[in-house]
């Protein structure tokens, strides 16, 4: 991971648009911090399978903890934040933790390419239709949330995190127990 | 089913007339040069090879408007229009939201290439606005005065788009259309800046440009944040989204492409000035010729930056093409009910899902420009 004060310059991408990261008028909290995420309705999840080519929604995971991460191969901070983050998806695995790495807007083939240099230590999902970040509340990539194994939602993040720090190893924690 | 399309369909103006083509045909003989009206022509070919091929295959490519023109006259033109969609289920064109014209082609056969080849020639030559004395342009209609004073969905006009744009005029102490939007593009010039990292044209999000805190972007955002704040401020604005298609002949090798313009989309904006007509502007180019033209970028102090910015309040050198000014356009027969902010790339899908526009070489589009005459 890069240092602390070289990530908090980088840029939150939003479908193309750099979003910087302070302060984020729209946001009702700090960016590259995982805080509670309390959604007025339960999140759905309408994506596609990149192996499989089989559609997937959260009852296929059900009973584990999820981090739901989007990313995109063009969006550098998500690159960035993907070695904590598989690094936290093996910690936690044994527990039931599931990693689901959607892909914002990418066609297949491009996100073969990009795991072929860059692996994600997950299930890799694509949202071709670009509606299941804004209908989760995220405005910009990397944008993380997380669930119980109980299906609750509990935290998110938006922009690039580091997934070994105290607080979000906490969360996790947190998300497995709960 | 239909197998094959070659279709030309002949999208002559009255004013230029059968005549004109006979001698724009001869003319590819010539050598380069503009005429004496100072009209240069360009082939515009895009090419597609749907990359998924599925039972169903739709792609949308956006057509350059027919005719633009100005208080001035045409500096756009469209002179010819052909495609070739072999094993095709239809091709045909359609005008869509705000005029927007795009080809629209389906393919239907997993089996065979899905391929399309599409040339418009077309003719442009610079336009500029003399902003030295008001003339009696012609007056915008109602209906078009409501139409470019209207807000969008990437284009609100309450909130923090009129705060921002009631705060500009109001330091500026501008009052008339002209004034306003003077201001707005120093502030734009002034305070925004080009984001290199922005995928593409940006997403002409100009609330989010706001509210980010940096005032960055590409093309879509910061000449979208002009029309945006113009509107706010009661003055008529569009952006018109087009592609370069060829070097600038001012030197700036940052605003200009040519050959492969595949990734050479731009937007530009123009607003209406009464006395004036529309005038065109391009704050965002300002600021990629500040990023772009030297290496570790150029102070707003440089020459080069100044004459940019002296050029493009008032002027575009047409070494561009526009294609429309849609905003929220609709794909007719698109499964996806939500419309584009904007036609600008080719859109398509598949029976796998959407198309990446941004991403020519996996979607498998290109577009190639050449110098006719």
């Amino acid at each position: 991971m890069p240092p602390a004060a070289s990530r908090a310059r980088r840029a939150l991408l939003l479908g193309g648009a750099a979003l910087a990261l302070q302060p984020l008028a729209r946001a009702t909290e700090r960016p590259n911090t995982l805080a509670p995420w309390q959604p007025a309705r339960p999140p759905r999840l309408q994506v596609v399978d990149l192996e499989t080519e089989q559609p997937r929604t959260l009852a296929d995971f059900a009973g584990h903890a999820l981090v739901v991460n989007f990313w995109a191969s063009w969006c550098a901070p998500c690159r960035a934040e993907l070695p904590s983050l598989n690094a936290a998806a093996d910690r936690f695995a044994a527990r039931g933790l599931r990693l689901l790495a959607v892909n914002h807007g990418e066609m297949p083939e491009r996100a073969r390419r990009f795991l072929a240099e860059v692996p994600i230590h997950g299930t890799v999902l694509l949202d071709r239709s670009l509606s299941q970040l804004p209908a989760w509340g995220g405005h910009g990539l990397p944008a993380s949330f997380v669930l119980d194994r109980r299906g609750r939602p509990r935290y998110r993040a938006f922009g690039e995190l580091d997934w070994l720090a105290p607080a979000a190893l906490a969360a996790l924690e947190d998300a497995v127990a709960g | 089913m239909q197998r094959r399309h070659f279709i030309r369909l002949s999208t002559l103006t009255p004013l230029l007339g059968a005549g004109a083509f006979t001698s724009l045909a001869g003319a590819r003989a010539l050598p380069a040069g503009a005429d004496a009206q100072g009209w240069r022509s360009y082939d515009i070919t895009t090419t597609v090879d749907l990359s998924e091929r599925t039972g169903m295959g739709r792609v949308w490519v956006p057509l350059p408007a027919q005719q633009l023109a100005d208080a001035s006259g045409a500096y756009q033109r469209v002179v010819d229009t052909r495609f070739d969609a072999p094993g095709a289920k239809q091709a045909h064109v359609v005008t869509g939201t705000a005029g927007a014209r795009m080809l629209a082609v389906e393919w239907t056969d997993a089996n065979a290439p899905q391929q399309l080849t599409l040339t418009n020639r077309v003719q442009l030559r610079d336009r500029a606005t003399d902003l030295g004395a008001s003339r009696q342009a012609a007056r915008l209609s109602a209906e078009e005065q409501r139409t470019w004073l209207r807000a969008s969905a990437s284009k609100p006009l309450d909130g923090i788009v009129a705060d921002t744009s009631r705060k500009i005029v109001g330091e500026a102490g501008a009052q008339s259309d002209m004034e306003k939007a003077k201001a707005i593009y120093d502030w734009i010039v002034v305070n925004c800046h080009r984001e290199g990292s922005v995928r593409g044209c940006g997403t002409g999000d100009v609330k989010t440009v706001l509210t980010s805190g940096n005032l960055g972007g590409k093309c879509a955002d910061l000449n979208g944040l002009f029309v945006a704040l113009a509107r706010a401020s009661g003055v008529p604005a569009r952006d018109v989204y087009g592609v370069r298609v060829d070097d600038s002949a001012h030197g700036y090798k940052s605003l200009g492409k040519s050959g492969d313009i595949s990734r050479a989309q731009h937007c530009r904006a123009e607003f209406y000035a009464q006395g004036y007509g529309w005038v065109p502007v391009d704050p965002a180019d300002v600021r990629k010729v500040m990023l772009e033209e030297a290496k570790g970028g150029l102070p707003a102090t440089d020459a080069r930056v100044r004459a940019a910015n002296a050029m493009l309040f008032g002027a575009w050198e047409m070494n561009w093409l526009g294609y429309n000014s849609a905003e929220d356009v609709r794909l007719p027969g698109h499964r996806q009910a939500a419309p584009v902010a904007f036609l600008m790339y080719p859109n398509g899908e598949t029976a796998k899902g959407r198309m990446d526009s941004l991403d020519a070489a996996t979607f498998r589009y290109a577009i190639q420009s050449k110098r006719v005459a």
